[in-house]
């Protein structure tokens, strides 16, 4: 019941993080897209078969807070929760520099995936339209480069609460079957 | 065997995949419209206080990187006093002009409408040209389509969806708004839409109305629950629709709607 609560918040602050004070903060053309992040370190931390119906979850708070259709967002990060585990198996986050390329190439793929994926489902967007977008919105290297750097920077951030939490609730739940 | 297949992450992502495919296509919007109205309500303690974060800290942010520059403005603001004491005079007889020009379009002034001032509370992804949400709904007396307006007057949006305490404004970059607008000079009537956020363009104008570049554009009597004379932008570049049947214009709009943090909506003239 605890881990449930404890995923609960986590999931609902993380959305609320993402409309109310990154979207503000980061309104200009550096974006910062925290609900991948949290996918993403999620299914790191911890297996997928346990976070599955989590990631669910998220997706769906996120399309009704990001006013989308319902079954975008989840859609989307079901995708990229199966392809990291797929990868993640193979590849050692921790391991030092191999571990920090990965997690760049992690980034940066969920990052596009998520964004393409939103201007073409969410907004109806044709593909010529998409196209458009997609590059006005990836037209300076130099966007993408701070844009890339800042969400590895959260990823750490991100990785290390979660990392947390989920030590936290892997203790309590040892000390609930010890107990009983 | 079913039972190892359905253990398998590649069923358990189909599955979800399949299912919500599936709601995308039949989109029950009335149903997730609700929810969508109670966690609004839930959750605006949070959404609050991290809107009000963010407002301070993009202020804080701004103020430090400014501290450089201040002496560099002193200087320059000093000889800009004395510039802005010649344009008054100026001014003046622009004024009398502009004054002249309104009675012409029977445009309100602003101090005419009666409205209400709201902050930014969340965006979308995209520099908010799909949508913004204030911190004013029913409870406010904002209804949907109210036009929303920048302190000086200047045309941002209209209201899409209004919640108890919320209220999501459709900013005049996005596809999905159409405002009936004029131009101030020569009197072209068009419709005003956004670009998927790579601009303004007005539409629909007639190849027998004349446009001209620099042209101010303010939205026109026409539109329902919008008052006429709001300044939407000037023309920046004039060309022919498809099939050459209207003439089409990108517009720039004053003000930048990313860095967009406080609105007003207008609930109607006094």
């Amino acid at each position: 019941m605890r881990a449930f609560f404890i995923r609960l918040v986590l999931i609902v602050l993380a959305v609320l993080f993402q409309v109310n004070f990154l979207n503000i903060l980061f309104s200009g053309e550096i974006r910062i897209d925290i609900l991948s992040l949290v996918v993403l370190s999620w299914v790191i931390v911890a297996s997928f078969e346990e976070i599955w119906l989590w990631i669910v979850a998220l997706g769906v708070l996120s399309d009704l807070i990001l006013f989308d259709k319902v079954g975008v967002n989840v859609i989307f990060f079901i995708s990229i929760a199966y392809a990291i585990s797929f990868f993640s198996r193979r590849f050692l986050i921790e391991r030092k520099l191999e571990g920090i390329l990965v997690v760049v190439l992690f980034v940066t793929f969920s990052f596009v995936f998520l964004d393409l994926g939103r201007m073409f489902v969410s907004e109806n967007l044709s593909f010529i339209d998409t196209y458009i977008r997609f590059k006005e919105a990836y037209s300076s290297w130099k966007v993408i480069l701070i844009q890339n750097i800042l969400n590895i920077l959260f990823f750490y951030v991100v990785y290390f609460f979660i990392n947390k939490i989920e030590k936290n609730i892997e203790r309590y739940k040892n000390k609930v079957n010890i107990i009983s | 065997m079913l039972k190892k297949i359905k253990g398998r992450k590649i069923f358990k992502t189909a599955l979800v995949v399949f299912l919500f495919v599936f709601i995308i296509a039949i989109n029950p919007y009335n149903i997730f419209n609700k929810t969508r109205a109670v966690i609004f309500t839930f959750t605006y303690p949070v959404q609050k206080s991290f809107s009000t974060m963010a407002n301070k800290t993009y202020a804080f942010v701004e103020t430090i990187g400014s501290i450089g520059d201040f002496k560099r403005e002193n200087e320059y603001l000093m000889k800009e006093n004395l510039r802005l004491r010649s344009e008054i005079a100026k001014l003046k007889d622009v004024a009398r002009e502009n004054e002249e020009l309104r009675k012409q379009l029977e445009i309100l002034p602003k101090e005419k409408f009666d409205m209400v001032a709201s902050s930014v509370t969340a965006r979308d992804l995209y520099r908010g040209n799909n949508w913004i949400v204030i911190d004013k709904g029913e409870k406010d007396g904002i209804k949907k389509d109210m036009a929303v307006v920048v302190a000086d007057g200047v045309f941002v949006g209209k209201i899409e969806e209004v919640f108890y305490a919320h209220s999501r404004i459709i900013p005049i970059t996005s596809p999905n708004i159409n405002v009936n607008a004029t131009t101030v000079e020569t009197g072209a009537i068009g419709v005003v839409n956004g670009k998927y956020g790579l601009g303004i363009l007005l539409d629909m104008v007639l190849q027998t109305d004349y446009l001209k570049v620099g042209d101010q554009i303010v939205t026109s009597e026409i539109s329902q629950h919008i008052p006429r004379g709001l300044l939407i932008g000037k023309i920046e570049e004039i060309y022919p629709s498809e099939g050459y049947l209207f003439q089409r214009a990108t517009v720039i709009s004053p003000i930048d709607l990313s860095k967009l943090r406080m609105v007003f909506v207008i609930k109607n003239e006094k």
